[in-house]
């Protein structure tokens, strides 16, 4: 295949690309529940509109621990022993956002879709 | 070099059409119908949807036909009417399943609760009213599990006992639904007898099911919502039939111990099982018992079943398992095993 | 392997190594796992076309492990080794598919190919489906600097084409 051919086909991936992370930017919910997670399982679950205190999570992992800030304005990694600190780096969340990752330790912190709608409903009255 | 070429252009357009076309091509059957006294919904996907739903739907209006404590030509109204009779399977099969649970639940579920509900007027056709205590005394004598006996296929019952497997018919009916829904090649649906919700499989995208547990405040609300797949969750709730008198609530689900309306501080249970039956008997079951009761119960059977309480102060707990499944704008309190 | 290619694997792996080890020590641009520049990649690249594939992959996993062990970076190695099979097979694969002066095509192709396996694995080891966003920077970036290292691997290889040409 020519040159030409691939330089089109690359630069089209990159530009659809580009356009799906922007529209996952704009659809990411505008939830305010957070999922901290930890080896996929769930740590805790926090609607950080009903935050009334500011507060510090700890967890560790095998590369040491890392200290979640917790307000009801937003969540961040405050701090990490691990060796890279990227989730650090991440910043605040505050709703919606990608999630934050410590890979080291296997933690993700992530916004839930809260606007799940019922398929059905049990114990209508009958 | 040419084959090459064709076969990353095909890649590609394949690619850009998955990504930019979110729609399924699967067909949807819903059907509504009336069966058991209550509206009935089963929703399939796939093109097998129509003739699996209506097979589902014929094997409902037998069982109604064969259960129903009202309906004159029903084996239930002949054996409480004759006590004894030789019953078909489905009969049988069922109300050994009613004895075992009434076993189980140490009583807290019973079939032979027929002449209680009656006096309390919870069936078609009679008046609520507040029984006199000796009324109750009296019924209560013929109430309980050990005044069934069963003999090869013919059931045999006390003189002054009656049956009413309402509370686990709609159960058994939604189990023998999705069993012929998925025999017929649907992988994909969600039932409804009245409130009793059954999955089948996940939905068309793959996706857990979500379930809505009614607010037994306003109907028309959710305390939270459940994800799950193949399974069913039933819900009971004092909420669900009532009357008024003197300013006192009686609701239709009653303590076989007392024969009055259970006052366990619970408004509503809903039971996740993968056993339909079962999962209907347990959220009457478990309403009766009251929360504390149903800790114990929990740790006991853990594996049979899970669930979520709704106290009379509004508190919701769940167990522990569902943890990940439920999800709700209210905080909850975990029940661990 | 002989004598000559098999000291000039052990030459090209170290200065891969060299390479990754002075890579690492740079502060990472933005917070998301995996977008960097892959000098490393250069080497291997380099070794597939000059030397053969018994050679390249040795370049390659030796420096993956080593790397991992240099840098104290342990954790990283699951993730590497997830992204480095899957571009591995991917170039060898595909390499007769490209000419000399398209090196670095089938440099972007794997680098995408090592960014998607490294997100699988994260994926893999996190459970967290949500990580899925990442994907379409993680394309970019891998396109970005496939690029980039793909050229540079070219540029060497036309550079010593007689060498190259005659297996050194």
């Amino acid at each position: 295949m020519k040159t030409r051919t691939w330089i089109i086909i690359l630069s089209s991936v990159v530009i659809v690309c580009a356009i799906l992370w922007m529209s996952i930017l704009n659809s990411l919910s505008p939830s305010k529940i957070v999922g901290i997670y930890q080896d996929g399982n769930l740590v805790e679950k926090i609607d950080l509109n009903s935050v009334t205190y500011q507060r510090e999570i700890t967890l560790t992992g095998e590369f040491g621990k890392n200290t979640i800030y917790i307000s009801n304005e937003h969540i961040e990694m405050k701090s990490a022993e691990c060796p890279d600190k990227l989730c650090v780096k991440h910043g605040e969340l505050k709703s919606g956002g990608t999630p934050i990752v410590c890979l080291p330790n296997r933690i993700v912190i992530q916004f839930e879709d809260d606007s799940k709608e019922a398929d059905a409903k049990t114990g209508a009255v009958r | 070099m040419k084959f090459f070429q064709k076969c990353c252009i095909l890649f590609i357009a394949i690619a850009v059409l998955i990504c930019f076309t979110a729609c399924n091509f699967d067909s949807k059957y819903d059907s509504e119908f009336f069966s058991m006294d209550t509206i009935m919904t089963i929703t399939a996907y796939g093109s097998k949807g129509e003739n699996a739903v209506k097979a589902a739907e014929n094997e409902i209006n037998r069982i109604d036909a064969l259960l129903s404590v009202q309906n004159k030509n029903s084996e239930i109204y002949k054996l409480n009417r004759d006590k004894s009779i030789s019953a078909a399977s489905d009969t049988l099969a069922l109300v050994n399943r009613g004895i075992e649970i009434y076993t189980l639940t140490d009583g807290a579920f019973d079939i032979t609760i027929e002449p209680l509900s009656r006096l309390w007027g919870f069936y078609t056709g009679l008046e609520n009213r507040i029984p006199t205590q000796e009324e109750i005394d009296n019924a209560l004598k013929f109430v309980g599990a050990e005044n069934i006996k069963i003999d090869k296929s013919n059931i045999i019952l006390n003189e002054e006992t009656s049956l009413d497997l309402g509370g686990i018919a709609k159960g058994y009916a939604s189990s023998i639904a999705a069993q012929i829904l998925k025999e017929r090649g649907v992988s994909s649906a969600i039932i409804s007898l009245g409130g009793n919700i059954r999955t089948v499989g996940t939905k068309p995208d793959g996706s857990k099911w979500n379930i809505g547990i009614t607010d037994p405040d306003d109907n028309t609300k959710e305390i939270g919502i459940l994800s799950v797949s193949d399974t069913a969750v039933v819900t009971s709730g004092g909420y669900q039939r009532y009357f008024e008198e003197n300013g006192q609530i009686y609701h239709h689900i009653i303590d076989t111990k007392t024969g009055y309306p259970a006052k366990s501080g619970l408004k509503s249970v809903t039971v996740v099982s993968k056993d339909d039956t079962l999962a209907d008997a347990l959220s009457t079951g478990l309403f009766v018992m009251g929360l504390e009761k149903s800790k114990e119960f929990y740790r006991k059977n853990s594996t049979l079943f899970e669930a979520v309480f709704v106290t009379d102060k509004n508190e919701v707990y769940i167990t522990e398992n569902l943890k990940n499944s439920f999800s709700s704008q209210q905080s909850f309190g975990v029940i661990e095993i | 392997m002989k004598t000559r290619n098999l000291i000039l694997t052990a030459i090209i792996t170290a200065l891969a190594l060299v390479a990754f080890t002075i890579e690492a020590a740079i502060p990472p641009l933005t917070p998301i796992y995996g977008i960097k520049l892959g000098i490393a990649n250069v080497f291997t690249l380099f070794t597939l076309y000059a030397l053969g594939i018994k050679e390249a992959a040795a370049v390659l996993f030796l420096r993956i492990l080593l790397g991992s062990i240099f840098t104290g970076q342990i954790v990283s190695f699951i993730y590497s080794l997830a992204g480095g099979i899957l571009s591995f097979v991917l170039m060898v694969l595909l390499k007769k598919f490209f000419t000399l002066k398209q090196v670095w095509v089938l440099s972007v192709l794997s680098a995408v190919m090592h960014n998607i396996g490294q997100l699988l694995a994260a994926i893999f080891m996190t459970s967290s489906v949500q990580l899925v966003y990442y994907l379409p920077v993680l394309v970019i970036s891998g396109i970005i600097a496939g690029a980039f290292t793909g050229l540079c691997a070219q540029l060497v290889l036309l550079r010593l084409k007689k060498w190259s040409e005659n297996k050194l």
